[in-house]
């Protein structure tokens, strides 16, 4: 229903240089491949493969995991704030279903 | 003699050998009870950092909210009002004659408002029952409003006749030994013994503020089930477990039970969403 | 065979059992070995601890579904290529790497891990000049009770 919702949270203000934290939560089972021991069929798992950080449209940083990543993560990543505007995650997972979601940063 | 005395002594030495390292390798395994504790409580301190996932449901509870027409529903501060809502329930509701608890009347607002019959409402609390992963509305919009009133301490008035008789036939129920197993809440979450299942200790109503803790952190996010629970689950969960009745989710035992905890919880802030195992 | 032999080939037997464990890693690969070897192309017995990574993560987890690390390091982000973290037994060691950029500020990753049973969690440090350094921390995964 929900799977793929997030909350990312930043403060509102910085000072320039300052290094925040950017905090995300996201909604998704991570649910990890299995391999039925009786009949021999396997199952390719469900979970996020990777996220990306964006500042102002330029990409921070990379995460890869796996289902070795709790159920409904959370993460949280530094960045170093320069510039007022816009933070935004992009991420996607083994189903090939993709999503992002923005926070505003306020720099002074 | 001098090759049966060195045969001995090298099958003596690798004997000890062997006993001294399973000894070592098992040595530093060993936690006391208070240690194992307090490793226990740090580890549920470092797992309520960051973003609780239980939030998300309050953004799907407060779409649900809306499209349940829950904005007209009196949880006692006026229609639609939900900051400090929950600070204040149990309490009595002249409309419903009865006192209820935030999810008894949310249930009831359903049916007022939403059109729902009990056994409709009934369907839609126990929609993620027994599963994992489920996102349902109801348990949405319980965190919606219980949030609502986080940073707002329980405040439950005992004053009402209504509501301190709900309060003392709660703690009747709480004490008494019921079902066929004799069983109740206290065999666990009373006494000032301290009560252990594994690694976990328990909270005692006995032990002052530790209701408090237990209640004010309402609807608390499972990672077992890797979603909220909300009390009328949990009691749900507690009687089976105890071999007692069927609950009914918004029955009189849980407004009941609901009352004594919460107005054993009176001053307690709340902050919700709790999380654990 | 006489009893004198019997006992040696006892004794040798027992010495073996004991010293056993120590002696396997000459002949197999654990499956951590294997992982890092072919994610970072290095031995693991080539990373060196540092305490310049400052990894928290509980020493008791009630729940091996949700364990929370974090992971702090003093060498400036624009030293570093990739953080990568593995947990010895999991079914798969390696369970996520993070790519740094000094638009970061700073080398910090705080999230929940999954964990099979008590092991060994590594934060390893991938530097830009080749070299790898690590972090080390066993969290034991005891069963919770409740519920």
């Amino acid at each position: 229903m929900a799977t793929g919702t997030a909350i990312v949270r930043v403060p509102k203000e910085a000072q320039k240089g300052q290094v925040i934290r950017v905090q995300m939560v996201i909604t998704h089972p991570m649910t990890p491949p299995r391999r039925d021991p009786q009949t021999g069929q396997e199952t390719p798992g469900y979970f996020l493969t990777k996220l990306q950080l964006f500042y102002n449209d330029q990409l921070v940083s990379e995460m890869n995991m796996a289902a070795g990543i709790s159920a409904n993560p959370f993460i949280a990543l530094p960045l170093k704030a320069d510039s007022s505007g816009v933070i935004k995650i992009v991420y996607e997972d083994n189903k090939g279903e993709k999503w992002e979601k923005n926070a505003e940063i306020t720099v002074k | 003699m001098r090759k049966m005395l060195l045969t001995s002594a090298v099958f003596g030495l690798a004997c000890a050998g062997f006993l001294g390292y399973q000894a070592v390798k098992a040595q530093d395994q060993e936690l006391s009870p208070e240690e194992e504790i307090r490793l226990v409580q740090e580890f549920n301190r470092m797992m309520a950092e960051g973003i609780n996932p239980g939030e998300i449901w309050a953004e799907i509870g407060k779409e649900a909210f809306k499209k349940y027409n829950l904005d007209k529903c009196d949880f006692g501060l006026g229609p639609g009002k939900i900051e400090g809502a929950l600070a204040q329930l149990p309490r009595y509701f002249p409309d419903a004659k009865r006192v209820m608890d935030l999810e008894t009347r949310i249930g009831w607002c359903l049916q007022q408002y939403a059109g729902m019959t009990p056994e409709q409402v009934k369907k839609f609390v126990q929609q993620c029952w027994g599963k994992s992963q489920c996102m349902g509305e109801y348990d949405a919009i319980v965190m919606y409003v219980s949030m609502a009133s986080n940073g707002q301490k329980i405040n439950v008035n005992l004053k009402d006749p209504q509501v301190k008789r709900m309060y003392e036939i709660g703690k009747q129920i709480y004490y008494a030994r019921l079902g066929p197993w004799d069983f109740n809440c206290a065999v666990c979450h009373a006494g000032q013994k301290e009560v252990r299942i594994r690694a976990t200790r328990l909270w005692s109503a006995d032990r002052p503020g530790e209701a408090g803790q237990a209640v004010a952190i309402f609807p608390k996010y499972l990672v077992r089930w890797a979603q909220p629970m909300t009390m009328h689950y949990r009691y749900s969960e507690c009687m089976r477990q105890m071999r007692w009745p069927t609950f009914e989710p918004h029955s009189d035992l849980a407004v009941a039970l609901s009352t004594f905890l919460y107005g054993t919880a009176n001053g307690t802030e709340i902050k919700v969403p709790g999380i654990g195992r | 065979m006489d009893r004198r032999k019997f006992l040696l080939l006892g004794a040798v037997a027992v010495a073996g059992l004991t010293f056993a464990p120590a002696i396997k890693p000459a002949f197999a690969s654990s499956k951590l070995e294997e992982e890092i070897r072919k994610r970072l192309g290095v031995e693991l017995s080539a990373i060196k601890e540092t305490a310049e990574i400052k990894l928290t993560a509980p020493t008791i987890a009630e729940s091996g579904a949700n364990v929370p690390i974090t992971v702090e390091a003093n060498i400036p982000a624009d030293k570093v290529e990739r953080l990568w973290i593995f947990v010895d037994k999991n079914p798969i060691p390696w369970v996520t790497d993070v790519k740094f950029t000094p638009q970061n500020g700073q080398v910090f990753l705080s999230t929940r891990i999954k964990m099979g049973e008590t092991s060994n969690v590594r934060a390893i440090l991938q530097l830009k000049d080749g070299t790898f350094v690590m972090a080390t921390k066993e969290v034991k995964v005891t069963a919770g009770g409740c519920g």
